[in-house]
């Protein structure tokens, strides 16, 4: 009877315990993809600090270019075909730092590489790191969770948009969200015409080599945030920068 | 009867291990989202108001807000009418009690650059950087929390430039939620003649709750701690801060052909000069 006893308390013992272990290793699970998440958002951020950071670079060394003469105030042009309207004071003047948000770590360092394909007709250039590794970023947690979503992509009923995460989950916890009802609208009174052959300077840019082209220049810049490298071309980061006629 | 003992003393841990796994569970998740949509929030005013191409700085205003229609193309961001104590160049909303606003509020409209600058799709190389414009409507939109739902934030991203329809927030609207307190804090340029904004303060606080008993509650940190009508009802939660300034680097001071101050320039000047921005592109899945 005692032993009968002890062998159905030792089976509850297990039993809780194995449904313990399996609670806590889907929570695990799931709290990992948040924590991707929550990455992925971080990465968003610095990227767009550090492509206005850049914007901002190339700025000053387009303004040290003369158009009238076609040389530079001052400093010297960039080597790289296509290039010569960016004069640049020093080589330290090709690099922007950053941090990555939440890292106490030291700055990072991106810094020009020249032209971003050899074949590019147009101002393109590469930005790739210097000095620093992506510390904190391009740790093997983060390449196995980088590898991991790239090899299995979404993960069936455990990845979701961070947009639509309310209504990813049960209705109760999207209980929170109030009704649209009664809202009110806003509209201009004087939509805008915006097309490629049309005016519109000051609304509508275009870059040179398109009809009705309106901008001195424009410089398209690449750079890799992506933890293990950039290794197809939908991981880069792109911005375009245009620089207005004087 | 030992073995019953043991039985009962492993029933009651497991009881207490399960009760206290799940209301962990819950509390880690609830703050896990709600930091992610807090960055996803900044990421979100980065890339709409960071691309906003012509904002005033002083307008008029109503009790909802903004007007309904704006004349003309240049946009609006709301603020209470009152410069910053000892700073004309700045003002604000907050509203950071349920009162503070009203329910619906039109926050700013604007036209933003939407196109990438890039023709020949995302991240292919050699595809020459030749690009048409692409200034798009843009309504923003706020909703006041109550005792139990959130704030939340609508951006209506408008797909076409040239078209006079009402635009109205909905969940297919880009939305933040989770929302208990909400400023905004805008510069003006340092020449008033110009009037135009070039950067804004965003204040924001995030909801989360700790599943430790009592009804989920919404009210802004002002309210509870003033007691108001219905935010006293011990719910354990904390709010997620987040601090940013956007420059809208973008806004238009003064277009071609016009000058300032006797100035012989008649150039077309922007908050950064000669400098215009396109819209960044990201990797899909980073």
């Amino acid at each position: 009877m005692k032993n009968q006893e002890g062998f159905s308390a030792i089976m509850l013992a297990i039993i809780v315990l194995a449904m313990i272990m399996a609670f806590m290793g889907s929570a695990g699970v799931y709290y990992q993809n948040l924590y991707g998440q929550i990455q992925r958002q971080k990465r968003e951020t610095t990227a767009l600090l550090v492509s206005e950071s850049i914007g901002s670079m190339l700025s000053r060394a387009h303004n040290n270019y003369d158009a009238a003469t076609g040389t530079c105030f001052q400093g010297t042009p960039e080597a790289t075909p296509n290039l010569n309207q960016l004069c640049w004071a020093s080589g330290n003047a090709q690099c922007v730092s950053y941090s990555v948000p939440g890292d106490t770590g030291t700055a990072h360092r991106l810094c020009l590489a020249g032209a971003g394909d050899a074949s590019a007709s147009s101002m393109e250039v590469v930005f790739v790191p210097r000095d620093e590794p992506l510390r904190g970023w391009d740790s093997v947690r983060e390449r196995y969770v980088a590898w991991k979503e790239g090899f299995f992509g979404v993960v069936r009923g455990l990845s979701f948009d961070v947009q639509n995460a309310a209504f990813a989950q049960s209705a109760s916890e999207a209980a929170h969200l109030p009704s649209v009802s009664g809202a009110p609208g806003a509209h201009f009174s004087s939509p805008l015409n915006c097309n490629i052959t049309s005016g519109e300077d000051a609304y509508c840019k275009r870059c040179p080599g398109v009809t009705g082209s309106n901008m001195d220049g424009c410089v398209r810049v690449r750079f890799c945030l992506r933890p293990g490298g950039c290794t197809a071309d939908e991981h880069w980061v792109n911005r375009v920068f245009g620089f207005i006629k004087r | 009867m030992v073995g019953l003992g043991v039985l009962s003393v492993l029933i009651l841990l497991a009881t207490v291990l399960s009760t206290w796994a799940t209301y962990r569970y819950f509390s880690v998740r609830d703050r896990l989202l709600t930091e992610t949509i807090a960055y996803q929030a900044e990421n979100i005013f980065r890339g709409v108001f960071g691309q906003a191409v012509d904002v005033a700085f002083t307008g008029s205003f109503s009790a909802d807000g903004l007007p309904e229609a704006l004349a003309g193309r240049t946009g609006q961001i709301y603020d209470d009418g009152v410069a910053l104590t000892g700073q004309p160049e700045r003002r604000r909303f907050d509203f950071d009690r349920i009162s503070a606003s009203k329910p619906w509020m039109r926050v700013a409209t604007f036209y933003r650059e939407n196109s990438t600058g890039i023709t020949t799709g995302l991240g292919v190389k050699g595809a020459g950087a030749t690009a048409k414009g692409g200034s798009l409507p843009t309504m923003v939109f706020y909703r006041s929390p109550t005792v139990d739902k959130s704030g939340v934030i609508f951006f209506d991203l408008s797909s076409l430039n040239n078209n006079n329809a009402l635009k109205t927030p909905d969940y297919g609207d880009v939305f933040i939620d989770r929302i208990s307190s909400f400023e905004i804090v805008k510069t003006r340029h340092v020449n008033p003649s110009f009037n135009k904004t070039t950067s804004i303060e965003v204040n924001l606080k995030f909801r989360y709750h700790l599943f430790a008993g009592g009804k989920a509650s919404w009210c802004p940190m002002e309210d509870i701690s003033s007691g108001a009508s219905g935010c006293s009802n011990g719910s354990v939660s904390r709010d997620i801060e987040r601090h940013f300034v956007v420059t809208l680097g973008n806004n238009l001071l003064k277009a071609a052909g016009s000058g300032y101050f006797g100035s012989v320039s008649k150039e077309e000047e922007r908050v950064m000069g000669d400098l215009y921005f396109f819209r960044m592109s990201a990797p899909a899945r980073w």
